[in-house]
């Protein structure tokens, strides 16, 4: 078939992309391979270029889809012409153990030999296998961890954690009240019921503090 | 609640933002790293503004479309409301 092809390409370069794609977790290495040979296929045969296969292992999806929580990502990175992603998209949309797909265009205008690829029969078969349950929970573990790290992190990041808004650890009415400079908004309606998180000593102290100050006014 | 407005320093701002990629340049945005696009989504899975967030107007637009790529591959969350 002949395929126009876009202007903005410069002549005799190719297109690097890559294509993500989820299969059923249930699917086994033989399915695996047979859709990865698929792809291949239509990669191989017109002058597109595979340069990695990845197999992800099956993760955990962060929503369920077609009721599957979790599903086996495929990793594909290839140059080609831009007719071919089209191709591979729509096969992998008739192919049932496919959940989903994404291609990116990484980048364009690529000499077709610049890149090194490192796929061969022996790493592209690795690809249709599964790393095993046990394996993968482990790494869904260390994930956690080091989410967990980062959470952690993320609150020691220098806020006092009250509403006021200095950052000087203390509660705002506790600061020391400066004689004559103040103005006091009526202290005599009773002290609702201690602030619960507050230092509530600081507080009644300058509140103290405040009715002294007012007397001396009178 | 009678309260002292004396002592207040500034208004505001609690600490200075950072834009983690600029500061950082070997910091790569990329939709396969949920790990690190993690930072800039709330607890409900939006993303979160330049105003909060810090990044620049380049950074921002680079981490808001990888976490949309990255939701569309279901490596992140469109929403953690309901599951």
């Amino acid at each position: 078939m002949a395929h126009l092809e876009s202007m903005r390409d410069q002549p005799g370069t190719q297109r690097e992309y890559e294509t993500i794609y989820i299969l059923v977790p249930t699917a086994d290495s033989e399915q695996i391979s047979q859709v990865n040979t698929r792809i291949r296929k239509i990669i191989d045969d017109d002058s597109g270029r595979l340069l990695r296969v990845e197999n992800w292992g099956k993760r955990k999806l962060a929503y369920n889809i077609k009721k599957n929580s979790r599903g086996i990502y495929l990793y594909w990175r290839y140059l080609s012409k831009p007719y071919l992603v089209a191709e591979i998209e729509r096969t992998l949309r008739l192919l049932d153990p496919v959940l989903r797909y994404m291609t990116v265009k990484v980048d364009a205008n690529v000499d077709p030999h610049a890149r090194p690829g490192d796929v061969d029969d022996e790493t592209f078969a690795a690809a249709s296998t599964t790393i095993s349950e046990e394996e993968e929970r482990a790494r869904e573990e260390a994930e956690a961890a080091a989410e967990e790290a980062a959470r952690r992190e993320r609150y020691r990041d220098g806020d006092d954690d009250d509403d006021d808004d200095d950052d000087d650890g203390r509660e705002e009415y506790s600061a020391p009240p400066r004689r004559r400079e103040l103005r006091s908004v009526a202290p005599a309606t009773p002290t609702p019921a201690p602030a619960p998180a507050a230092p509530s000593e600081d507080a009644s102290a300058s509140k103290a503090a405040e009715a002294d100050a007012d007397k001396e006014e009178e | 609640m009678a309260v002292v407005r004396a002592g207040r320093r500034r208004r505001g701002f609690g600490r200075r933002k950072v834009d983690r990629f600029a500061a950082d340049p070997t910091l790569v945005i990329d939709y396969k790293d949920p790990q690190l696009l993690k930072n800039f989504i709330t607890e409900r899975g939006k993303i979160i503004p330049r105003r909060i967030s810090g990044n620049n107007a380049k950074h921002q637009r680079g981490v808001a479309l990888a976490i949309k790529r990255s939701r569309m591959i279901a490596l992140m969350p469109f929403t953690s409301a309901g599951h």
